[in-house]
């Protein structure tokens, strides 16, 4: 039991660490057509977390959380899309977005690892730590960086979908614990 | 003598009612205790058989106003203003449920008792109906 106990820290920490290494805060200012960017990537990682979900999950909760972060997600990236192609705007790849793939590669690996309630625990942990960190860096990098006041208006409305995505994994994952 | 009287009768019953007229037009200009204001017009108009139309805005995961207080027979509109599909379904059972109402989308509701409702897409957004 104990060393199940480990094992389950040893994941959590692990998610932790790629989230936050994937969400360091760049040296310089980042531009519009880079916010474009990171914003697009940190929502399809999200869309990629729930597809494995999706394949891998029996757990019916689970499996509706992330059907709803699959959703979602796809409704912002359709908004982001929208608006820059409007303003004209290409995303560019910057340092941001590139530790963002290079940490969700790692989290994908970690998952795909997993099966039954290891792969349910693994996926819902780093879904909320996932959500906090990208929370932390629209407030905190994005919407003050943003140049565009569109584009700024757009980080702002995404915040509120965030953050019930926050609770509603939290959720998930006070319900699982207790499975 | 009795004709002039009879006159004299006559006249004062029409003064008497000029008054009571008087009265009672002067009463109708005061401003009626709001419960007989609206039961006037209720009667006057059907009003009170009309069933009213109360809206809750779906707009940054949030059912605003969260709580409506309606009349049985009353229309709830939902309008979702948000950029992700919602939907409204009965707590705790799903006795009844919008479906998926997506971005710019709406759906009425027909108020007939109290109800909690959620949006089963997003669990932690809840809202209520009251029903007088």
């Amino acid at each position: 039991m104990m060393k199940l106990y480990v094992a389950a820290a040893l994941v959590a920490a692990g998610s932790l660490m790629f989230s936050t290494a994937g969400f360091a805060k760049p040296a310089s200012k980042l531009t519009d057509p880079e916010i474009a960017s990171v914003a697009v990537v940190a929502n399809q990682i999200d869309i990629s977390y729930a597809e494995i979900a999706l394949k891998k999950s029996k757990d019916a909760d689970v499996l509706k959380f992330a059907r709803t972060m699959s959703s979602d997600h796809k409704a912002i990236i359709d908004q982001a899309v929208a608006l820059v192609t409007k303003l004209g705007v290409t995303p560019k790849d910057n340092a941001v977005s590139k530790q963002l793939m290079a940490g969700a590669d790692k989290t994908k690996k970690m998952l795909n690892s997993k099966s039954g309630k290891a792969f349910n625990k693994a996926y819902i942990d780093n879904e909320v730590e996932y959500h906090k960190a990208v929370i932390s860096t629209v407030e905190g990098t994005l919407i003050p960086q943003a140049q565009n006041a569109e584009l700024k208006a757009l980080l702002q409305k995404v915040v509120p979908t965030l953050k019930e995505h926050l609770m509603h994994a939290e959720m998930v994952q006070k319900e699982y614990a207790k499975k | 003598m009795r004709t002039v009287l009879t006159i004299s009768g006559v006249c004062l019953c029409a003064y008497m009612s000029v008054l009571l007229m008087a009265g009672c037009s002067s009463a109708s200009q005061k401003p009626p205790p709001v419960h007989f204001a609206e039961d006037d017009y209720a009667h006057a108009t059907g009003a009170d058989t009309l069933p009213k139309v109360h809206t809750v805005i779906i707009e940054q995961m949030k059912f605003t106003p969260e709580s409506v207080t309606v009349k049985k027979g009353d229309t709830v509109l939902f309008l979702n203003h948000d950029m992700v599909v919602h939907d409204i379904t009965r707590l705790p059972d799903s006795a009844w449920t919008s479906g998926p109402l997506p971005a710019n989308a709406s759906w009425k509701l027909v108020a007939t008792k109290s109800s909690d409702y959620f949006c089963s897409i997003h669990p932690v957004m809840k809202g209520k109906i009251a029903v007088q």
